[in-house]
């Protein structure tokens, strides 16, 4: 499509929609040669990302148009969206002064990030975290890159739905993804590469919640930890299944630990454990690790604790 | 306008701009209508990559704005830095007049290359590999393309570590991944194509160098797909292979060692598909062993060399 058939189906689309000077849009763009005074429409896109999630309606979209950073503080999504860069444009999301990239504190939203960058800015005072989800939303991230940043690339605390879908993750200084007490996680063809404590960390803090994260043709590489399943509260359950992955070149491959309290388990199958200077780690009351028989686990040290063994079915 | 308002207007000019004569770049950009003698930001890009790197920040990006070549020589890194091609065009770097393309001497840096090609300048005179590190450092390399290159597509030599993620090797006349004296590696999703394998070699003084790799294809290997060797006092090589197809190559795996049961070349592979290959496994020397879990597709090969053990899946 060229860009006048483009823009006459845009204009098409937003009389249909009805819309007006003051009606939110279906359709928030952006562009590096934005200017947040402009409506945010094709012809007159904004420049920031705050100035796009003001205009766009509930369930809208917000499209990057070409190459460019969208933010200069952390930007907080209030309303269910989906931020996308326009295929062969990179749509840099930053995290610096202390905070993360994205924050979603608000319940109840449905947010996608599609083929967006999310990573420090060099020289300047650091970020902390990629995305932090903290409230009972969902959350897509899909065909992106978080990379670079003093923390973790995704934090989710509570309800949170988080899934990584053809996703890179690396060189962080925390985590790659980090669920604590109730998210529900998926990472799947992703590779988690690089990040300073490790890959995937499920943990249940306090109360009774269930944290469960599974990771499906995935790879994770480096870090201190592959995987990690930890509780530390009376009922808390932590669960992380892998099945067709490879975890690598970590420091411990799998870790199910629990302070006594709580049921922390990893569950592999179809996957590859190798070149890891501790395979796995099980400690404390109700923590396991089980296996499904069918995985590749060598050339690791030692691990500590026994593996559970499972048949498939 | 408020104090307040005033900063929050330089901040975002400083990210837009990445101005400052002066200041490092956060992002360094460069274009095929850029020059040298530009601040290397968005409006007024720089041309070729040493000029970036000069110009950006320890931990920086460098972007690639448009298709066209971005070095004359070979790019010496000496920061930790991301260099990519925005999706859809092509980044090139070039390897030519005896040289790599990309050269890492230093150690502790952690270096990206996504979305870029490295490749030959047909008529010049050639180069050598597409990326030569020497440093303990970190490669990682994504959604990119090594081809046609007289020496080796990737290689590693001491403490380094190498992650190469959806991409594609191929048609070279080197080794396709070269790694010794204690370098570490990691494949996956990934082709090599009609160039020289992965080659993994512990050359002595105790070092462990190790690969492993997922989900990829190996084809036509004009040598060995996938090698280990270790040479030299008490060394370790070492590879895993799994989820993955190795056809239509010299030999598929190859593990060898100069006689020592202190030199150990191991290669342990499963879930894997071994077919149409000359030779399907070469194992040789007493510290050589090639394992596989009992679940791999190994057929239609014409020879083999030497024995391969067996150990069980968990």
């Amino acid at each position: 499509m060229n860009p006048r058939q483009f823009a006459r189906y845009a204009s098409i689309a937003a009389l249909l929609m009805a819309s007006n000077a003051q009606a939110q849009l279906f359709r928030a763009y952006l562009s590096g040669s934005g200017n947040d005074g402009n409506a945010c429409t094709l012809q007159a896109p904004c420049r920031l990302l705050p100035a796009a999630l003001s205009a766009v309606a509930d369930g809208g979209e917000v499209w990057m148009l070409d190459s460019a950073n969208y933010n200069t503080s952390t930007v907080s999504v209030g309303k269910s969206v989906s931020i996308l860069a326009i295929p062969g444009a990179v749509g840099s999301v930053v995290a610096l002064n202390g905070g993360p990239a994205v924050s979603i504190t608000v319940p109840g939203l449905t947010v996608a990030l599609r083929n967006v960058v999310i990573g420090p800015v060099a020289s300047m005072a650091p970020g902390t975290n990629g995305v932090e989800i903290s409230a009972d939303s969902s959350l897509v991230i899909e065909g992106s890159l978080i990379v670079n940043l003093v923390g973790s690339g995704v934090v989710a605390n509570g309800a949170a739905d988080v899934r990584l879908v053809n996703t890179t993750v690396r060189n962080n200084g925390e985590w790659a993804l980090r669920a604590t007490d109730g998210v529900a996680g998926t990472v799947s063809k992703s590779q988690l590469v690089g990040n300073t404590l490790g890959g995937v960390r499920a943990e249940g803090l306090t109360g009774a919640a269930i944290t469960n994260v599974s990771v499906t043709d995935s790879l994770i590489s480096g870090g201190d930890t592959g995987v990690q399943a930890t509780t530390q509260a009376s009922g808390a359950t932590a669960r992380v299944v892998v099945t067709r992955s490879t975890i690598d070149r970590a420091g411990t491959a799998m870790v199910s630990d629990s302070n006594g309290s709580g049921a922390p388990s990893i569950v592999v199958s179809g996957s590859m454990i190798t070149e890891n200077a501790t395979g796995w780690n099980i400690s404390g009351s109700g923590a396991a690790i089980r296996t499904l028989q069918n995985n590749q686990i060598t050339d690791n040290g030692a691990g500590s604790g026994t593996l559970t063994t499972n048949a498939l079915m | 306008m408020s104090r307040t308002k005033l900063a929050r207007v330089a901040l975002a000019a400083a990210l837009l701009f990445c101005s400052g004569a002066q200041a490092q770049l956060f992002r360094a950009y460069l274009s095929s209508y850029g020059s040298d003698a530009n601040p290397c930001t968005l409006q007024a890009p720089c041309r070729l990559l040493p000029a970036a790197i000069a110009a950006v920040a320890s931990n920086g990006e460098i972007w690639m704005l448009d298709s066209a070549n971005y070095n004359t020589a070979t790019v010496n890194v000496d920061r930790s830095v991301s260099i990519l091609a925005i999706p859809g065009v092509v980044g090139s770097i070039v390897a030519l007049n005896g040289g790599p393309a990309v050269s890492i001497t230093l150690g502790g840096l952690v270096v990206a290359f996504r979305n870029v090609v490295l490749a030959p300048v047909a008529g010049a005179t050639p180069g050598t590999d597409g990326i030569a590190m020497t440093g303990a450092s970190s490669l990682v390399i994504e959604d990119s393309v090594i081809f046609g290159l007289p020496g080796n597509g990737i290689s590693v030599a001491g403490q380094g570590e190498l992650t190469v993620v959806r991409s594609t090797i191929r048609n070279g006349a080197g080794l396709a991944i070269s790694l010794s004296g204690g370098a570490r590696a990691t494949i996956s999703d990934s082709h090599i194509l009609q160039y020289g394998g992965l080659y993994a070699q512990s050359n002595g003084a105790s070092n462990v160098t190790t690969a492993s790799i997922s989900d990829s294809v190996i084809s036509g290997a004009s040598g060995a797909a996938v090698e280990a060797r270790a040479v030299g006092q008490n060394p370790l090589a070492r590879v895993a292979v799994t989820r993955s197809t190795i056809e239509g190559s010299a030999v598929a795996l190859k593990a060898t060692s100069n006689g020592n049961r202190n030199r150990l070349a191991l290669i342990t592979f499963s879930g894997s598909t071994i077919a149409g290959n000359a030779t399907s496994w070469h194992q040789s020397g007493i510290g050589a062993s090639i394992v596989t879990l009992g679940n791999n597709h190994i057929t239609d090969n014409d020879s083999f060399v030497g024995t391969t053990t067996s150990t069980s899946l968990q």
